[in-house]
């Protein structure tokens, strides 16, 4: 398949927004994981919450992944 | 539906001669989550009634104990049926159980011979170890001499004797070879020399000779301790044999006298809770509304009317307690919101939208029949093997809900673990790949109308607690994410011609406007009307990434025979590990994040939680079932 450079410049564009998310959540996720473990460590019956916790910063990512969809279709990668 | 059941606050008057029969009625009702009276009165004493069921309590549960282990844990036998027995009659009939005192005594024998087995092991140890030296072992215990024993291999005797011989020491080593290239050795030295540095440097096992088990010939010795312990163990099997009958014949009968006892303890304890006077006591509690008539009719008929209801209201702090009735198949739903947080009894309850969106929301991220149906079977699996009360359990249970709809969404989207099987079945079904835009459009719209609700929740709840400005600005944002919606679906996918669209974007500032002015703090949280709803792209996110890394998959592993049968075997097993793998953060992700989109995208619209769950004054049989209620 052909790309021109608007679909590159698009495809690079959609990985950034994923690579910048996916980056965020995983600074954000390292020290929540951490403190959650130490919350499950004293009080095993919070693993619940300490889950929740761990999955919030996974919007980030999230909204990387959209703007990347927004991105390659206004591209016109898909 | 959105509410949690009505609770009414009452007192109970009444005479203090019929407090075993209202306590015993309120009991077997189990309708009152009792609260102690704020009157000033005298509080109720616990009496010594409690001492005595404690006491013999502790007895039977001991006697349970012991039975248990001589028996099949799992095995239930039907709860059997039994009357009402005065606290008097049960202690008297379970003082005269003699089985228990039978239970305790042979429990108490087998410690013993299980003692004296350790003993007479060690003691046989040694002896078998020295079989092969021909001295008489009482002997050992000389003025003159010492004597140790060690178990050791050829080198260290060679290496002890050796070692002896350098330094001068007067000792004599006598080795006996014992099983395979171990030997058991006797050093018999001076007793004022010393041997413990020599034994250092070679370190072998030192066995205790100064046992009183230990007399006569080693190999005599070892013959009569064999003997010893082989009645030992007959008479431990006899015994473990007797307990065995014991718990065959009796532990149903005790754990059905124990239920008794729980329950009478907890009468007892009961009246802790109750306000008394000379000759009246005060109960105070919160019953169901709809068991209120109920309640005041059954004490009507146990205390020959001498009693008063009254309905009185809460404390300006107290909160009534959270009873939700809902189907017993739904119940893990209610454990799950238990974990996180109950609902208030004065707020609406969320748990019928989380038992709608979290099944739909999981079977769109999962979106496979064949994913489907493996979590089906996974989650079934791990109810037969959990504890129904617990945690695993119910996720499970929740979980089961959620597979059945992977299984319906992965036949709309044609995927059998990433297969697309469409000449088989005639049906093209829904390419997610080729869909993209709409998916990410529907998953937002679920958004849209979850987070709606939520504000609508918000509203309701604010004009509950009378809190105008709020309501303002809660409706403001619902204006304001309903129009800025028309306006982006109008403007960006041209759904809506240009002028009205232009009128909803100036609404929605104005609206966002009224927000901001009225919200106060809440007003810090618009920047949510827009990323709440756009979080909810994340089931076309993970939904997407399961499906293409299945297909992936199937592309790259596929097994085929022609290959050669050794290929197609290590293929399949890579397909099959990479599917499983696939499968499970499938898995973990669709269920914590159908979780999360309802807890924190929904609920912190309007949620506050932290109820106190309504635990009435009762007991959940096991073991007996109540004969005097079936008979009325």
């Amino acid at each position: 398949m052909a790309i021109d450079l608007n679909g590159a410049i698009a495809a690079i564009g959609a990985g950034v927004a994923i690579a910048g998310g996916a980056m965020g959540t995983g600074m954000a996720q390292s020290g929540i994981g951490s403190a959650g473990i130490g919350l499950i460590a004293e009080k095993p019956n919070q693993i619940g919450i300490a889950l929740l916790f761990l999955v919030l910063p996974e919007t980030l990512v999230i909204f990387g992944f959209v703007i990347a969809i927004l991105v390659m279709l206004a591209g016109g990668l898909i | 539906m959105l509410r949690t059941e009505r609770m009414q606050k009452v007192r109970l008057l009444c005479l203090k001669k019929d407090r075993r029969a209202v306590v015993h009625e309120l009991h077997r009702l189990g309708a009152i989550d009792l609260r102690r009276s704020g009157l000033q009165l005298s509080d109720g004493s616990v009496g010594d009634e409690v001492q005595q069921i404690s006491d013999m309590l502790i007895r039977v549960g001991g006697a349970i104990d012991v039975l248990r282990a001589y028996t099949d844990v799992k095995r239930r036998s039907q709860p059997t049926p039994v009357k009402h027995m005065a606290l008097g009659t049960l202690l008297e009939r379970l003082g005269s159980y003699s089985q228990i005192g039978e239970t305790y005594q042979i429990s108490a024998a087998l410690k013993e011979l299980d003692d004296q087995a350790e003993i007479l092991g060690a003691a046989a140890r040694v002896a078998n170890a020295l079989a092969g030296i021909d001295i008489d072992m009482a002997s050992l215990r000389s003025d003159v001499l010492s004597f140790k024993a060690f178990e050791m291999s050829a080198d260290q005797v060679e290496r002890l004797k050796s070692t002896i011989g350098e330094r001068g020491i007067s000792a004599e080593v006598l080795a006996s070879r014992m099983n395979g290239k171990e030997f058991g050795v006797l050093v018999a030295y001076d007793k004022k020399a010393s041997i413990d540095d020599v034994i250092k440097g070679i370190a072998p096992r030192e066995l205790d000779i100064t046992m009183k088990e230990l007399h006569g010939k080693p190999k005599e010795a070892a013959a009569r301790i064999a003997r010893e312990l082989a009645e030992n163990a007959k008479r431990r099997k006899e015994l473990q044999a007797r307990l065995r009958n014991l718990a065959a014949e009796n532990l149903d009968k005790l754990l059905a006298l124990r239920e008794m006892l729980e329950i009478e303890l907890e009468k007892g304890n009961a009246s802790s809770e109750f306000k008394v006077t000379e000759s009246a006591m005060v109960i105070e509690g919160w019953v169901p509304r709809k068991r209120t008539e109920e309640l005041e009719s059954r004490l009507a008929l146990a205390t020959s009317g001498r009693f008063e209801m009254e309905y009185i209201e809460a404390g300006e702090d107290e909160l009534a307690p959270t009873l939700v009735n809902r189907p017993s198949f739904l119940k893990p739903f209610d454990y799950l919101m238990e974990f996180l947080s109950l609902p208030r009894s004065d707020e609406i309850d969320p748990t019928w939208i989380f038992i709608i969106s979290f099944p739909i929301f999981y079977g769109l991220m999962i979106s496979d029949v064949g994913y489907g149906l493996a979590s089906l079977l996974l989650s079934w699996y791990i109810t037969r093997i959990t504890d129904p009360d617990g945690l695993m359990y119910n996720t499970a249970k929740i979980w089961e809900l959620g597979a059945m709809s992977a299984v319906v969404f992965g036949v709309i989207t044609n995927e059998y673990f990433g297969f697309q099987v469409t000449q088989l079945i005639g049906f093209q079904g829904i390419d997610w790949t080729k869909s993209i835009t709409s998916i990410l459009a529907i998953t937002v719209l679920f958004g849209i109308v979850q987070v709606g609700l939520g504000i609508i929740f918000g509203i309701v709840n604010a004009r509950r607690e009378r809190e105008n400005k709020l309501v303002v600005s809660r409706s403001a944002s619902l204006v304001t994410l309903v129009s800025g919606t028309l306006a982006i679906a109008g403007g960006f996918f041209g759904l809506m011609p240009a002028g009205p669209s232009i009128d909803m974007a100036v609404l929605a500032v104005a609206a966002l406007l009224v927000t901001i002015i009225f919200g106060g703090r809440e007003a810090t949280e618009v920047t949510n009307l827009i990323t709440h709803p756009l979080s909810y792209s994340r089931i076309m996110g993970f939904g997407m990434a399961s499906i293409i890394i299945a297909s992936l998959i199937d592309k790259a592993f596929t097994p085929n025979w022609a290959a050669g049968p050794l290929l197609f075997i290590g293929f399949l097993i890579i397909f099959i590990a990479l599917h499983f793998l696939n499968m499970i953060l499938s898995i973990f992700e669709g269920i914590v994040q159908a979780v999360r989109l309802n807890f924190v995208e929904f609920f912190t619209k309007f949620y506050k939680g932290g109820g106190i769950k309504f635990r009435p004054f009762g007991y959940r049989r096991v073991y007996t079932v109540d004969a005097d209620a079936s008979d009325a």
